[in-house]
């Protein structure tokens, strides 16, 4: 009541820009209130490493429904992100240093809430974790949540192993190896591809205190045609993309990696290949890979946008169609709605949903926000 | 062997290996490296503008006999993913003032127009400043994932430095490749 005579004395006082009814003896002063992501609203992630003033990281967190933002989680120096939206958690990967940009460094997981976007716990890591773009197999939870798997490369590369409820840790050896994809139905066990061309499985003792290694034979060719460490989970194991449009299914639940062919994308496609940070997305259920593809390919561009997107079934190992979506460097498929796509276009710095037609395959735009900077990862887990 | 100026850059990359024990890792990666020098032709290609790169290519590149050290598609930056130091305060050889070389690197392969020869060409990061924030460029020939980490980029080459912040990138010729 206060605030409403101050504004009456101020229009009596010759200030004559306040209606009338500012001064109605029924006017109720505005409250302040701090926003919640709703519980059940659908959640599309957008991290962003800000490359032109890299310490100021953040997780954007968008409506799946309209793109519309929600507000953003920080993420530091060379952040990486996993969200366990079964228990309304993201963990955020991240360093700091003591003097922002010098001094010490300390890097740790910030457990976030994912409906108040504040850090309500946080867990302290060795200071080895890669200092690298978002890629999601950098930074993974295993398969019931109760572990962290970190990349780490000093340049020497292993992964910290995190047991989320005691925040214990341990690192496991990973020489020449890098990413990180964790068993479907074994929590304690993960795998890696190595620079040789095959893969290790790490295998975690029941005190989650070591690993056992074992590496499968070579399966595909680091230097000719690399694999892209983005892969796809499915029901049995996941999808992975070689730099010229190959694709391959491996299973990582057994003691050692078993890989199996499951197509070309770009056969018979002269000139066309993958590209991106994220350059593919499966819809499991239907078997069909998207993928970000350019034209005039060239050794070097396999980080180049997309020109289009192409659906391909991986079981009959044919191309579905071809839909003009261009300057994606990044695609994902919405968990909860299979025929909803949400790419980081990082050539106009948007984010957009991209609809699927599920009898053609075709995609067509369905939404976009002009959003971040250098946006480099997009996940949309529930 | 000590003397060649690739031995010695591999030699502090093997020596941050042994320091943690983990030598095995860093010999597939310079194996690899290694292997790989020397046999590609890197000139004549033309790479499409990439996204992170919104400088020289982005705001319209200079005819290709005039590149100069502060545009994208200079020969030198085949498979530079960063902001120049030309941009920064520093040179095409040079770290900006208060910063310091990366004491770990990669070594990209590219091939200068005027003399058709390839070179290898070391992008080390300066370190210990906030991101410059000028001339990002994002050239990727011969660059791998990060399995091979030795040929990657999308990393913070001042992993190993005191402090590790990024910020920016120079591209200093180590040998000629072949």
């Amino acid at each position: 009541m206060k605030f409403g005579a101050v504004a009456c004395a101020l229009v009596a006082g010759g200030v004559a820009l306040t209606p009338l009814a500012l001064c109605a003896e029924d006017l109720k002063p505005e409250q302040i209130t701090v926003a919640r992501v709703p519980a059940r609203m659908k959640r599309v992630y957008v991290m962003d490493p800000v490359l032109p003033h890299m310490v100021d990281g953040r997780v954007y967190v968008l409506d799946a429904k309209d793109l519309t933002l929600k507000g953003m989680m920080e993420s530091g120096f060379a952040g990486m992100m996993a969200a366990a939206p079964d228990k309304g958690r993201v963990y955020v990967a991240a360093s700091f240093y003591a003097r922002l940009t010098r001094g010490a460094r300390t890097d740790v997981i910030q457990v976030y809430d994912d409906e108040t976007l504040k850090v309500i716990d946080e867990i302290p890591v060795p200071t080895l974790r890669a200092q690298a773009l978002p890629y999601r197999n950098l930074f993974r939870l295993n398969s019931d949540g109760s572990m962290i798997f970190a990349q780490n490369a000093t340049p020497a590369t292993s992964v910290t192993v995190v047991d989320v409820a005691s925040k214990k840790n341990f690192e496991a050896q990973g020489p020449g190896c890098y990413g990180i994809y964790p068993a479907l139905a074994n929590p304690l066990r993960f795998a890696t591809l190595c620079g040789d061309g095959t893969a290790t499985t790490y295998t975690i003792s029941s005190d989650h205190a070591s690993a056992q290694l074992k590496s499968s034979a070579k399966f595909f060719d680091p230097q000719s045609d690399p694999l892209y460490t983005h892969a796809e989970p499915t029901r049995d194991g996941y999808v992975f993309l070689t730099y010229s449009g190959k694709l391959m299914r491996l299973a990582v639940d057994g003691d050692t990696v078993a890989a199996q062919p499951a197509g070309d994308a770009a056969e018979g496609q002269k000139g066309w290949a993958p590209g991106g940070y994220q350059p593919f997305t499966v819809d499991a259920q239907a078997g069909v890979a998207y993928l970000l593809m350019h034209d005039k390919a060239v050794e070097g561009s396999h980080k180049a946008p997309s020109v289009e997107i192409w659906a391909y079934d991986l079981n009959a190992k044919k191309l579905l169609a071809r839909s003009p979506v261009a300057g994606l460097i990044g695609v994902t498929l919405s968990a909860s709605e299979p025929n909803t796509l949400f790419g980081i276009d990082g050539v106009a710095n948007k984010i957009v949903r991209l609809a699927v037609d599920p009898q053609s395959r075709n995609i067509t735009p369905a939404g976009e926000i002009k959003l971040g900077e250098t946006a480099a990862l997009i996940e949309a887990p529930r | 062997m000590s003397g060649d100026p690739v031995s010695k850059l591999m030699g502090v990359f093997d020596r941050v290996a042994e320091n943690a024990a983990r030598k095995s890792a860093q010999m597939i990666g310079r194996r690899s490296v290694l292997s790989s020098l020397g046999k590609i032709l890197v000139g004549g290609a033309v790479l499409p503008m990439l996204p992170f790169d919104r400088s020289a290519r982005a705001q319209g590149a200079s005819p290709a006999s005039e590149k100069t050290d502060t545009d994208c598609d200079y020969w030198r930056y085949c498979a530079l993913d960063g902001f120049l130091c030309s941009c920064c305060g520093g040179s095409i050889t040079s770290c900006p003032p208060g910063t310091e070389p990366s004491t770990v690197t990669w070594v990209g392969t590219c091939q200068n127009p005027k003399d058709g020869k390839d070179y290898m060409v070391s992008y080390n990061d300066c370190c210990g400043k906030t991101t410059c924030g000028r001339c990002l460029c994002n050239s990727n020939v011969r660059e791998r994932p990060g399995y091979l980490l030795g040929v990657h980029n999308d990393i913070n080459w001042c992993m190993a430095n005191q402090p590790s912040m990024y910020h920016c990138t120079v591209s200093v010729i180590v040998g000629v490749a072949g």
